[in-house]
């Protein structure tokens, strides 16, 4: 598809009307706000466009725009860094939108307001631990999808979740030593993610 | 990392030791539940207090991980798709191929143009508000200083009178004179004071062509347009 092939404007459109929010979701976990996520949104759909004709389909669609997205937020954080982040609570405001549960009401409010204080613990974490997170959680990518989406190892992967999990613990841990970890029994089958 | 296992902790808080092998293979391998996980991580999920404590903190933030955060409304509205695609022009003309195409079209201003000149424009406040929009509300009442203004006027002619004798110098020798002949010779000075804007009302440009050895009596202002004509 060429920039300039008939069709190719409705086809942008549409592969933004279909990603837009997933892709908002993962830059808003790295950036940390809405303003600078949706600044990433922008960047990254307009790096879409000029880009799209380069893409051989070697990989899921999907891989090759959140590798973007990634990449966009990074450098987005990069570029603002001196910039404290200030708001975490545009998050945490509104009614939240699980991506494949659906808790009952009681769970839901206590998620959200957990929502808010992992997002704001989130956001302390180092670029590459976000970036793991978000991947893994918004999206549910498995290790394979992880590793080709990032660029990296199997083992790297592993250890670099491995990390995040701990880190995301104990910082949730000591910046809200009034929540109860304990209290979800693991009872789910399959890892964590 | 501060979270580390203590043995001497039932419920796996942090304390001073570091991981075990075990404990370490449990955390890469995405911390399965018992009933996931192979044989040995099962057993030692099953003994290892520090890991089931991992499991459980893991699942409730997990849990919450996995929520979308809302997206604002604006990200569905047709002007953001517009934003991205202003972006996508302005990108593609920083970019060297917008370079590339700026230097191959260049504005082409027709050094004649049919008809009369829109003497209306004169009469307008369109000047005005492009010069207040570039200088700024308190344009109007900046004071130049006259003399100095015309002093960087003759020192622009005098140092292009320079710059031409400089080229002449170099592709022909044998004119060395002409370049102080040049640099003596009186230059005109075209000095087009246009868009004079004062409060309330729109001034007719003046046109002034004056020797450049003699300061013109006009009124310098910071909108004064300065050009200085072929040299005698």
């Amino acid at each position: 598809m060429q920039p300039d092939s008939e069709g190719f404007e409705s086809a942008f459109e549409e592969l933004f009307n279909r990603y837009r929010e997933r892709v908002y979701s993962i830059a808003f976990r790295i950036t940390g706000t809405a303003v600078d996520a949706m600044d990433v949104v922008q960047d990254s759909f307009s790096l879409v466009f000029r880009k799209l004709q380069g893409f051989r389909g070697g990989s899921l669609f999907s891989t090759w725009l959140f590798r973007i997205v990634v990449n966009c937020s990074i450098d987005h954080r990069r570029r603002n860094h001196k910039r404290p982040i200030t708001s975490l609570q545009m998050g945490t405001e509104a009614a939240e939108e699980p991506v494949d549960q659906r808790p009952s009401p009681g769970d839901r409010a206590e998620t959200t307001e957990l929502g808010g204080q992992v997002q704001e613990a989130i956001s302390l974490l180092s670029p590459k631990l976000r970036v793991i997170l978000a991947l893994r959680y918004l999206e549910d990518m498995t290790y394979e999808d992880l590793a080709a989406t990032l660029g990296l190892s199997l083992g790297t992967v592993k250890s670099r979740l491995a990390r995040a999990h701990l880190a995301l613990e104990n910082l949730v841990r000591t910046r809200f030593p009034h929540l109860d970890l304990s209290a979800a029994a693991p009872n789910s089958v399959g890892g964590v993610g | 990392m501060t979270l580390e296992r203590s043995p001497n902790a039932p419920d796996g808080e942090p304390s001073g030791s570091g991981l075990t092998a075990e404990c370490r293979a449990f955390l890469r391998a995405g911390m399965p539940a018992a009933s996931a996980a192979e044989a040995p991580l099962a057993q030692h999920l099953a003994v290892c207090a520090f890991c089931s404590a991992r499991l459980a903190a893991m699942h409730k933030l997990g849990g919450a991980m996995r929520v979308r955060p809302p997206a604002p409304q604006e990200l569905r509205s047709s002007a953001f798709l517009d934003g991205i695609r202003t972006r996508i022009i302005e990108q593609c003309e920083q970019a060297p191929l917008g370079a590339l195409l700026d230097r191959a079209m260049p504005v082409q201003v027709p050094a004649q143009v049919e008809g009369a000149f829109p003497e209306g424009l004169l009469q307008s406040d369109l000047s005005r508000t492009a010069v207040q929009a570039a200088a700024g509300a308190n344009a109007r009442e900046a004071r130049v200083d006259s003399a100095l203004a015309w002093s960087r006027v003759r020192l622009g002619v005098f140092a292009g009178a320079n710059e031409e004798v400089a080229q002449e110098r170099q592709s022909q020798r044998l004119l060395r004179t002409k370049g102080m002949a040049l640099a003596s010779v009186a230059a005109a000075a075209a000095i087009i004071c246009a868009m004079l804007v004062s409060e309330g009302t729109t001034t007719q440009p003046t046109i002034v062509i004056t020797d450049v050895a003699t300061m013109p009596s006009v009124e310098f202002s910071p909108m004064a347009v300065l050009r200085h004509g072929a040299i005698r």
